[in-house]
């Protein structure tokens, strides 16, 4: 059965962009436009691994990391966050929150894969 | 001009202060001159210094006037261009707001036919693979070959199976034929029994006769050999007759079967022949077509790869979105300061208004461009993935 992993941006080129590098691999994806989208979409559904951007309208990446950690089902599911902001300021407060990794975009296809990979197993 | 007027009068005082005194021999007069010349010079310097200050004070005067006119022009010319801004500002804003728009449609357009074509190459490049892979590869163009040979040299042996067959079948009728012509002999021989049986009996008849009364019993066995030897003679050539026919028969349907099997024979030899020409030829085909198939796949991977770095490069659009973001959202921010100040555009503070624009900033590029530096400077240049 194959893995399923949420991303979650409000651009809907990154979206595509990420979504066919990881259904490439053999992942199955699914798509949110922010953090409020995506708890509607979850339903509880088997979701290995989130990848989200940090500004986004409605509630933002930071905001969503916190909210999925509050949640049993996604408590210790991994989240990496995929976003222009580069500050070291901004990282720790990702980590605080409780992401595991941090990627600048722009993104390379491989990259990503090793990333999600890593963190899946 | 105040001096050109008391010059000459001046200059006229001494003058003729300076011929009384030549034309009077007193000295007193003299003295009286250069009093008279001292008052007229302090009376001077008073008007000069009184017309000075009345002077000074229109000038100040005028001055101040000047002064107010100007505050007002510039008060009139920060509330006309607080106007001007409240104005034009929304129309900046909407004007970037359609370049947002445009260009975000744009790119996720290029995007999805990037992301399309990517697909399909992929499909390709995988149905390729499959199909001019190597043997080991079940389905593969190598291994359609291997069992397609194998398939039709498995029918080439079936044909030569049954061409041994055959052959033995051709053998077996030469038996036969071998068999039939003992059989002719054996006919023969019969006949030639029956025969010398026929004289035999006649002998026996005649030596019956001979014997008279007594050999009239005799003479009747002899009769009955004389039927039966008669018999059998028609017998034996009727078999004889029958055996040559079967014989004929057998012959001619051993030269078929000969000539069968020589047909056969040939045929094999050429189906063998033709079917290792045939797989040659499949097989040198399938090469070119195996070579063919890895220079597309080759130049494929190039057209993939290549597309993937222009998927990549199509994210600039989620910054320049962010920049442009930022940009109206000061833009408003700004129009509604000046809405809220009205004339007096001094109430703004640039160095506050910057340093907030500058915390509003998401990534380190625009940070550069605020501070008038090198974005270069402030991209990182080790790994872009940082793991906690």
């Amino acid at each position: 059965m194959s893995k399923t992993v949420m991303i979650v941006d409000d651009s809907a080129s990154v979206r595509q962009v990420v979504s066919l590098t990881l259904r490439g691999a053999g992942y199955e994806v699914l798509e949110a436009c922010d953090g409020k989208d995506a708890l509607a979409k979850l339903n509880g559904q088997r979701v290995r691994l989130f990848i989200s951007d940090v500004n986004m309208p409605n509630m933002d990446g930071i905001s969503l990391v916190r909210a999925l950690k509050g949640l049993a089902e996604y408590k210790f599911t991994p989240i990496i966050m995929l976003t222009t902001e580069g500050a070291e300021a901004k990282k720790q407060e990702g980590q605080q929150a409780g992401a595991k990794a941090w990627i600048v975009k722009p993104f390379q296809p491989a990259q990503l894969l090793k990333v999600v990979s890593m963190l899946m197993n | 001009m105040i001096a050109r007027n008391y010059v000459p009068l001046t200059a006229g005082a001494l003058l003729v202060t300076l011929l009384l005194s030549l034309w009077s021999e007193s000295f007193s007069l003299i003295r009286l001159g250069l009093g008279l010349i001292g008052m007229a010079l302090v009376i001077l310097l008073a008007n000069t210094y009184r017309t000075l200050l009345e002077e000074n004070r229109k000038q100040a005067s005028d001055l101040r006037q000047i002064e107010n006119q100007h505050r007002l022009e510039q008060q009139n010319k920060s509330g006309d261009m607080a106007q001007f801004l409240i104005r034009l500002l929304p129309v900046w804003e909407r004007q970037l707001n359609l370049v947002q728009q445009q260009s975000e449609t744009a790119i996720d357009q290029l995007t999805s036919k990037f992301s399309l074509i990517y697909e399909q190459l992929q499909k390709a490049l995988g149905a390729s693979e499959v199909t001019s892979g190597g043997s080991a590869q079940s389905g593969s163009l190598g291994s359609v070959l291997q069992n397609s040979e194998a398939a039709l040299m498995g029918l080439v042996s079936s044909l030569k199976a049954s061409m041994d067959e055959q052959h033995a079948l051709v053998a077996e009728m030469n038996n036969l034929t071998s068999i039939t012509d003992e059989l002719k002999t054996m006919g023969d021989e019969v006949a030639g029994i029956a025969s010398q049986t026929n004289l035999l009996a006649l002998n026996a008849a005649i030596e019956a006769a001979r014997a008279g009364d007594h050999g009239r019993g005799f003479a009747v066995v002899a009769d009955e050999v004389r039927t039966l030897s008669t018999r059998s003679g028609e017998t034996g050539v009727r078999m004889g007759k029958r055996i040559r026919q079967v014989n004929d028969l057998l012959k001619a349907a051993f030269q078929t079967m000969e000539e069968i099997s020589d047909k056969g024979n040939k045929s094999v030899v050429i189906s063998d022949e033709t079917i290792h020409r045939v797989i040659g030829e499949f097989r040198s085909f399938g090469e070119c077509l195996f070579q063919a198939s890895e220079i597309l796949t080759t130049e494929s991977n190039h057209v993939r790869e290549e597309i993937e770095q222009v998927l990549v490069s199509l994210q600039f659009q989620d910054r320049t979105r962010q920049i442009l973001q930022h940009v109206m959202e000061d833009i408003r921010k700004l129009h509604g300061e000046i809405q809220n100040h009205k004339t007096d555009l001094k109430q703004l503070n640039i160095d506050r208004w910057l340093a907030e624009v500058e915390r509003t900033y998401t990534t380190l590029e625009q940070v550069a461009v605020h501070r008038n530096r090198d974005p270069a400077d402030y991209v990182q240049s080790d790994s872009n993935v940082t793991f906690f």
